[in-house]
Parts: C-alpha cells; sequence; structure tokens
C-alpha cells in the first residue's frame, strides 16, 4: 500500500536514445511513387529473397515508370554494413526492408 | 547534452512501493529489484573512478545510452555489491562489440542468450563461484552480476518479449547466466590466455549460448571426449548449419582425466572439433536449409556426398574450452548461434587501481 510519503529518492534506469536527444522524427511518406526509385535490402536470410523480390514485382507491376535497386545484406540476420545504408540513402527515394532472425 | 543523460530522479515512500513502481513502468523484467538510490549509485560510480556520464556504448536493439550512471543504476537494482560493478561494466563492453551481434542476440527467434565467462584472480576477489552448481544459484556475485546484465539488456536495449524480442522459447539463462572458471583445478591455461589475455588479467568472454547441454562423463581421455562429442553432433543446433563457436565445460575431475593422459586443450579441441559431428544424410531427413549449407559451410564440407560428416564449427579453436562445475563426473556443452552472432568476444575487467 502507498505510503503517500516521499521516503527515499531513485534513479531512473532506462536509457534515453539518440534518436530521442536529437528530437529526430519519421521522415514524411511518399505521396505517389510515379517517377520514384524504390530500393530493398534483402537481410539474406532464408526465404527473403523471395518474398523481397515478390513485393518488388508487385510494385513494379502496379506502379510502371518507378524504378527499383536490390541490395542483399552480406550476413543475414547482423545491421546492414553502413555503406549499403548510405549507398541505399542516396540512390533511393524510399527503401524497403526486412528484418528476420 | 551533458544534462539530459543525467538519470531522472523520482521520490518513493518505502521498498514495497519503490517495487510495485519499477513493475508499472517495465523497469524489471519480471525479478525484484533493488531500489537504485543516489547514494548507493554514487558508490558504483565512485568504485571504479569513472565520469557517470561516460558514454560506454549504446545498447541494441533500442539503442539506449549507456553512461557509468545507467550502468550502475541497473547493477545496483541487481543486487550487486560495488566491486563487482567493473565485471558488469567489462561484459557490456564485450557484447557490444561488433562480432557479438548484440542486436541479433536481442532479437533472434533462436534461443541463445549471452553468457557471461569470467576467469583470472577476480573469481576468488568478490567470490564467485565456480565449483559445485557453477551454472546454478547460491551464490551473489554470480546471481547478481548475471541480473544486472540482464537489466541492462532490459532497460537500455529495450529487449521485451515479442516486440522486439522473438525468441521462440529463450532459456532460463536469460534471468541470469554467468559462469565462472575454476583456475586452481584448470590443468590447461585459462580461457582468457587461449584468447590472447596475459595469465594476470581478470576478463569477461561473452558467448551467445544455448541452455547448457549435460553429458555424462566418466573412464579414460578419449570415453570422455567421445561423450561429449556425441553431445554435439545432433543434428537440430544451429551450429551445424551455420558453423559458429561452440562451448565446452569441463568439470576438473574430467579434465584431470583427458590432461592426465597427455591431451593438451588443443588436442581435445582437435578432437571434438574431428568427431562432434553429424553425417549430412541424418542432417538432410531432418529440419535442413539447404541454402544455409550453401552459403554458410566452407568450401571445403561437400553439399552433395549424403556421407559428408559436418562439423560444427570451422576450425577447433572456436570449440571454447572452459573448466568449472563440481569434481563429478558430468560436462556441459553449449551449443552457440551460428556464425551470424553471439561469437566470443573477451574483455579486460578494469578493476580499480588499490589505494
Amino acid at each position: 500500500m502507498a505510503t503517500g510519503i516521499a521516503q527515499m529518492k531513485v534513479l531512473d534506469p532506462v536509457g534515453v536514445t539518440r534518436a530521442e536527444l536529437e528530437k529526430r522524427t519519421v521522415t514524411r511518406r511518399l505521396d505517389d511513387l510515379r517517377g520514384k526509385t524504390i530500393g530493398f535490402i534483402d537481410d539474406g536470410f532464408s526465404g527473403a529473397d523471395y518474398f523481397m523480390k515478390g513485393v518488388k514485382s508487385l510494385i513494379e507491376q502496379r506502379f510502371p515508370g518507378v524504378k527499383t535497386q536490390y541490395w542483399t545484406k552480406p550476413l543475414m540476420s547482423r545491421p546492414a554494413p553502413p555503406k549499403l545504408i548510405e549507398e541505399a540513402a542516396a540512390a533511393c527515394d524510399a527503401v524497403v526492408v526486412g528484418i528476420c532472425a | 547534452m551533458a544534462l539530459d543523460l543525467k538519470a531522472a530522479r523520482l521520490d518513493v515512500g518505502d521498498y514495497f512501493e519503490w517495487l510495485e513502481m519499477a513493475y508499472e513502468k517495465r523497469w524489471t523484467d519480471g525479478l525484484p529489484v533493488v531500489p537504485p538510490t543516489p547514494e548507493r549509485v554514487q558508490a558504483f560510480v565512485d568504485y571504479v573512478g569513472r565520469n557517470p556520464l561516460d558514454i560506454v556504448g549504446e545498447i541494441p536493439p533500442k539503442y539506449g545510452i549507456a553512461t557509468i550512471e545507467k550502468l550502475a543504476v541497473n547493477a545496483v537494482m541487481g543486487g550487486c555489491r560495488p566491486e563487482y560493478f567493473p565485471v558488469v561494466i567489462a561484459a557490456i563492453e564485450a557484447m557490444l562489440e561488433p562480432p557479438f551481434n548484440l542486436n541479433g542476440v536481442q532479437t533472434t527467434t533462436h534461443n541463445n542468450e549471452p553468457l557471461a565467462i569470467i576467469s583470472g584472480p577476480v573469481v576468488k576477489q568478490i567470490g564467485l563461484n565456480a565449483h559445485t552448481r557453477a551454472f546454478g544459484s547460491g551464490y551473489r556475485a554470480n546471481g547478481t552480476i548475471g541480473r544486472a546484465i540482464r537489466l541492462v539488456q532490459w532497460n537500455l536495449g529495450g529487449s521485451y518479449p515479442e516486440e522486439p524480442d522473438k525468441s521462440c522459447f529463450s532459456h532460463p539463462g536469460q534471468w541470469c547466466y554467468v559462469l565462472a572458471e575454476n583456475q586452481d583445478a584448470n590443468p590447461w591455461e585459462p580461457i582468457h590466455v587461449t584468447r590472447g589475455f596475459p595469465a594476470e588479467s581478470s576478463c569477461v568472454t561473452v558467448f551467445g549460448a544455448e541452455a547448457p547441454h549435460s553429458v555424462f562423463s566418466y573412464g579414460t581421455a578419449v570415453q570422455v571426449l567421445n561423450g561429449i562429442a556425441g553431445a554435439m553432433g545432433t543434428p537440430a543446433n544451429n551450429n551445424v548449419q551455420l558453423m559458429g563457436e561452440v562451448l565446452v565445460v569441463f568439470n576438473p575431475f574430467n579434465a584431470a582425466t583427458v590432461a592426465d593422459e597427455g591431451w593438451s586443450k588443443r588436442d581435445a579441441q582437435v578432437y571434438l572439433w574431428q568427431h562432434g559431428r553429424v553425417p549430412k544424410r541424418v542432417l538432410e531427413k531432418s529440419s535442413f536449409h539447404p541454402d544455409y549449407a550453401e552459403h554458410h559451410w566452407p568450401k571445403w564440407l561437400s553439399r552433395d556426398d549424403p556421407d559428408e560428416m559436418i562439423p560444427l564449427t570451422e576450425r577447433p579453436e572456436d570449440i571454447h574450452v572452459v573448466v568449472s562445475g563440481g569434481d563429478k563426473k558430468f560436462c556441459m556443452v553449449c551449443p552457440g548461434w551460428g556464425m551470424i552472432g553471439g561469437l566470443a568476444v573477451t574483455k579486460e575487467i578494469k578493476l580499480p587501481l588499490k589505494k
């Protein structure tokens, strides 16, 4: 039962993130895909290529004129190398990523 | 930014009010936690002689910033004494190294959990148990160091069940997973020497390990090793599909059996690597991914021969050997996650200089 009387102080154990400190927000969603370049980063996990290439194919069919680029991570279940992320961010208007482990 | 990193302070009534608050705020993974008062946290920071806002790293998958102060808060909550804190810091530093892939270990569907293997003089200095019940309960240092590591993963890493941690079962080591090496009874060099550190160092080696598998071990050196190899050579561990690393723990009795017949640690590793294998035909009858083999097996392993004997690791030295436990006739085998992560990383424990 709470005593209602402050008898001690305790410190917050939760870690703040850089995103919170820098007040980062989610990038604005694309209004439409016409004329855009959509990237795909394949985790390399078994079956990921089947799924990602399937999504890529559907996008290409439904949005003619959209350009696509495809990358595969060098080792599955590991974070994508920074260089790969930089390359995808520079080349694309949006990137489809998926994770699996 | 310094002010933003400092831990906020809250008022609570008594211990029980703190406990209910910790559960409501999801500051604990399920076990009761010690109130991290400013005085208690400061004692930990003072013990290691660090600036409380020094940043050790960012803990995935949430990437919460781990300052010395935040690590101390979680170590107090875990029930540690100040002298255990350098061990906790070293374990977190090791887990943040890229080969360990903590982001993957924290979120995988696989059931491995970070094991902290502690070796060197610190084992005796802080009362770590490396004898009977080496993986079990009964000793404050073992239990609370393990809890502190887990609370860091929980509160700084955001390692919550399902979102984002998809581990199918995890295993009881997710509450606490610590193993101290018994150097007095070790006929070989300690694990940290094998991994390149001076004998007089105290170190933490972290490894993403499944739950320990018990192996009845008795007889000659070859009989003991064959039992361990048999426990390794099963078709359903991740190693046989993805290579990686494995941990074998010898109890002092069986380590002496093997060493007294003239086997070095290296000899034992090579034998286990040669004999702890799975025939490809057995693998194919269970859950086997041919594309894993294609991408992750070394080139010298045949993908086509059903009689090919598949090892758990690419090299003998990827079978880590530790001596611990009671003088009884059981060893332990802990498979890993595979080459994708949880790979062993060793860090020296920076103990404060004696004043």
